[in-house]
């Protein structure tokens, strides 16, 4: 597997990783920007209408079928976010030539309708369509609604809206609905124009592709676009704690979503973001970890129980229990914390936790998605190391080192979904 | 050690078989990835809850939950050493998983894979349980549970399957519920795993840069050698007839949600007849509800439906169809797809759509080779009796004529079942 970076134009960049592993190869063109929420909701919603239709394929009957006569070839679309940018994804998939049936070629094909996707989309007036607009808008609002149906996601989210209200952070990827409503064609095209000058465009690319497609094709789309100068999507970490929001809230659930949030204050800019990472294992990451071993295992009180560290300088510990176990369970995660801040980590903690660590970034290289997570995830933070080079930090990483930033771990948010019943 | 290899020259994979001396089948799928995946599986799922070994004078009828209770048991140790810290000392990450007809045990790692290997085999085939342990899982697996049922699409799938099914296994819940694994005890542990984890009912699955030597080498040293045991398992009979055509739950929801489903009964004469008609089944599903098709494009652009999900099951107890979605309008989503089915019955399937409903599976099914992860999918074809390396030609086999009967033959509507999840109504308030 080779990787090669480049900058094409003035803030698109490709990352080509050259590899015959897959039977797929694979584009992702990513738009990174500054997370905000007069943004969010345009960012979210642009990427769809693009899908609904181009100059040469218009609508999205006639895009499908093009993209299903190509061996059901995937252009999809997402939003994510990369501690406080967001990232806006377009996705391609396409079969390899050499496993089509009859031998044919498909890759320029696809090739062709990516570009048209990403920089000539239906319009009237020199607009989007308003028909494609208006309905995209419903879906996006829809689907912030129906963040709902998902309930141990939703009380993550919701631990962390309420957590970060005053950071770009608690700022939901898709937007809030009253943001899409104000959405027009016009200001969306606008939008759209402006992310093309302006986002940084990250294309990264996996599989087999003949020499120079790669490069070809980034010139294709964004060849001849006028950049102006990227907006800053840097982090802001916080760093302490004034006094801890205690919040409970209520739907109709069999089980409570017990969420803890936590300000690590190491982002994702410092070396000791490896620190981080071998303490999130000792502590509530995979089976080995304390929280799975005690909350679970010796205390019988959940199914998972399980922490997870973030870029932003932030760990959230997310559990589902019975909710007269609340104290119990709550006092049982904090004082497992506890132990890392006094030092009780044993030789084989801190062994199995880089263990698993390394497995974990070895298998990178198997998935393309990974991969392009891993690159594109780092890039925001300036970090540029290889999983290897992640493999040598993190296992040089002593017990003190944990026990350190452990100290420096603040309680920030408790947040409880439950049922109704002992609702006042 | 005799091994039979198995070719697929399109997609570029082959497989290795052997059956190991002491009666376990052994696959490997041999790939030049990072990582490695094994699979220890049992024929046994959640849907066996009523056998006898051969020669046996009566069934034995055993609690809902008891498979998927058992394989939570398997990870506790006689030296009390957890399974888990075991695989964690040579960096493999370790999981298990219970079904319907199957219960595996897996791990996935970069290094040591014979190390991680013997641990897998060991465990797999040493049970501990005390009425202690046993009891302690009690709140986990009940917390397992609670946690599904919040779930407003599971719920909305279990009430379906209660609706159509009216005597079949099929409609059981995988892990029980909070009132039937309190009758499980460390007995009836017992009596489950000397039924079904005899290795004549069990196979490995192998997928990465490894080789048999490696796999035999392991399983020599770990491996007892085993009679073969038969199993006799009762299944429940089921006919067409349903329990009721329309079933509803209130849950804290965005949006009305709906799931049609079908049973489908016939007996196959062969495996070979059933892999066809699953594998037609899904082809039919893409080219009437896929991406490209135009009845979907309809109701996206209209709004009618969101979220539109179609698809086929089948397990060894049973077979169905469902197509669901979120809709406002549930009445007039449900009529649409019943008048889409009875046009299409009357019209057939348009043979363009349906070659490209063709290229879109195979596709899809050579996706399903690219990484290690292909052990899974190979190993829950074995399940059901089916060589997944076949799943190409039987494919290109399949006629559009063949699809018409198939669809003319499924969809009688007197028989569908409508699953409706409404939002919360809040007028009390």
């Amino acid at each position: 597997m080779q990787i090669i970076r480049k900058e094409i134009f003035d803030g698109i960049a490709l990352t080509a990783v050259k590899t015959d592993k897959f039977k797929f190869n694979r584009i992702f063109i990513d738009f990174i920007v500054p997370l905000t929420r007069e943004s969010a909701a345009q960012n979210a919603l642009f990427p769809d209408v693009l899908a609904r239709g181009t100059e040469s394929f218009p609508g999205l009957l006639a895009v499908q079928k093009k993209l299903s006569s190509l061996y059901g070839a995937d252009i999809d679309t997402y939003v994510g976010t990369s501690g406080e940018a967001h990232i806006i994804t377009i996705f391609a998939k396409l079969l390899k030539d050499k496993y089509t049936l009859g031998g044919e070629s498909i890759t320029a094909e696809m090739n062709g309708l990516l570009a048209e996707i990403v920089t000539k989309p239906q319009t009237e007036n020199g607009i989007f369509l308003s028909e494609y607009v208006e309905s995209e808008k419903e879906k996006l609002i829809n689907d912030i609604a129906a963040q709902i149906n998902d309930k141990d996601s939703f009380a993550l989210h919701r631990a962390i809206e309420l957590m970060c209200e005053n950071e770009a952070w608690g700022v939901s990827e898709l937007g809030k609905p009253e943001d899409v409503e104000k959405i027009t064609p016009a200001s969306l095209y606008e939008h759209y124009k402006y992310l093309l000058s302006h986002a940084q465009i990250e294309v990264f690319t996996v599989g087999e592709f003949p020499e120079g497609t790669e490069e070809a094709l980034v010139r294709e789309i964004f060849g001849g676009i006028e950049r102006g100068k990227t907006p800053d999507y840097s982090t802001k970490i916080v760093k302490t704690v004034e006094k801890v929001k205690t919040i409970r809230e209520h739907q109709e659930l069999k089980q409570g979503k017990l969420v803890l949030g936590f300000r690590t204050g190491i982002g994702g800019y410092e070396e000791d973001y490896n620190v981080l990472r071998v303490l999130n294992c000792v502590f509530g990451s995979g089976t080995q970890s304390k929280l799975f071993l005690n909350v679970r295992e010796k205390l019988s009180l959940c199914y998972h129980c399980s922490s997870r560290i973030y870029t932003k300088g932030v760990m959230m510990v997310t559990s589902g229990i019975e909710p007269k176990n609340y104290e119990k369970a709550k006092n049982e995660i904090l004082s497992q914390l506890d132990e890392i801040r006094k030092g009780n980590i044993s030789e084989e903690e801190m062994s199995s936790a880089k263990k698993r660590l390394r497995n974990a970034m070895l298998s990178a290289s198997d998935s393309p998605e990974a991969l392009h997570s891993w690159y594109a995830n780092n890039r925001v933070f300036g970090v540029t190391d290889t999983p290897e080079e992640i493999i040598a930090k993190t296992e040089a990483v002593s017990k003190e080192q944990i026990v350190a930033a452990a100290q420096k771990i603040v309680l920030d948010t408790e947040y409880f979904l439950c049922g109704t019943e002992g609702k006042a | 050690m005799n091994i039979t290899i198995k070719e697929n020259a399109r997609v570029g994979e082959k497989y290795y078989y052997a059956k190991h001396k002491s009666g376990l089948d052994i696959y490997l799928i041999p790939k030049k990835m990072s990582s490695a995946y094994a699979l220890f599986c049992t024929r046994y799922g959640a849907v066996d809850n009523c056998f006898k070994l051969e020669g046996d004078a009566e069934l034995t009828r055993v609690p809902d939950g008891i498979a998927h209770y058992l394989e939570h048991k398997m990870f506790e140790n006689e030296d009390g050493i957890d399974t888990f810290a075991r695989f964690a000392k040579y960096g493999a990450s370790a999981n298990a998983f219970t079904s319907m007809d199957v219960t595996a045990y897996l791990f996935k790692c970069t290094e040591n894979f014979g190390a991680n290997l013997e641990i897998l085999l060991d465990y797999v085939t040493s049970p501990y349980f005390t009425p202690e342990t046993v009891e302690k899982e009690q709140g986990i697996i009940a917390q397992e549970i609670r946690g599904r049922e919040d779930w407003p699409e599971i719920a909305q799938y279990m009430n379906l399957l209660r609706a159509m099914y009216k005597d079949s296994q099929t409609k059981l819940n995988v892990a029980g519920t909070v009132e039937s694994i309190r009758e499980i005890t460390a007995e009836t542990l017992y009596k489950c795993y000397e039924v079904f984890y005899n290795l004549s009912n069990m196979f490995l699955c192998v997928s990465g840069d490894v080789t048999m030597e490696e796999i035999f080498a392991a399983a020599d040293k770990i491996l007892p050698v085993q009679e073969e045991k038969k199993i006799i398992r009762h299944y429940n009979e089921e006919g067409k007839d349903i329990v009721k055509s329309y079933v509803e739950e209130e849950f804290e929801v965005a949006k009305p949600m709906f799931l049609v489903g079908i049973k489908d009964v016939a007996k196959c004469e062969s495996k070979r007849e059933e892999t066809k008609r699953g594998l037609a089944m899904q082809l039919i599903t893409e080219t009437l509800f896929g991406y490209s098709a135009e009845f979907s494009v309809e109701v996206y652009e209209s709004g009618l439906i969101d979220e539109l999900d179609a698809g086929y099951h089948r397990g060894n107890t049973g077979a169905h169809f469902t197509f669901g979605g979120e809709s406002d309008d549930i009445d007039a989503a449900y009529k649409k797809f019943v008048d889409y089915m009875e046009e299409v019955k009357r019209t057939g399937l348009d043979e363009e759509a349906f070659e490209r409903a063709r290229r879109m599976r195979y596709a899809s099914y050579v996706r399903s080779f690219e990484t290690t992860d292909i052990a899974e999918t190979f190993a829950m074809s074995l399940i059901k009796n089916i060589d997944w390396f076949d799943i190409g030609d039987i494919m290109a086999e399949i006629t559009v004529e063949y699809a018409n009967a198939l669809v003319r033959e499924i969809f009688e509507k007197e028989y569908y079942v409508l699953s409706v999840i409404n939002p919360i109504s809040k007028e009390e308030e």
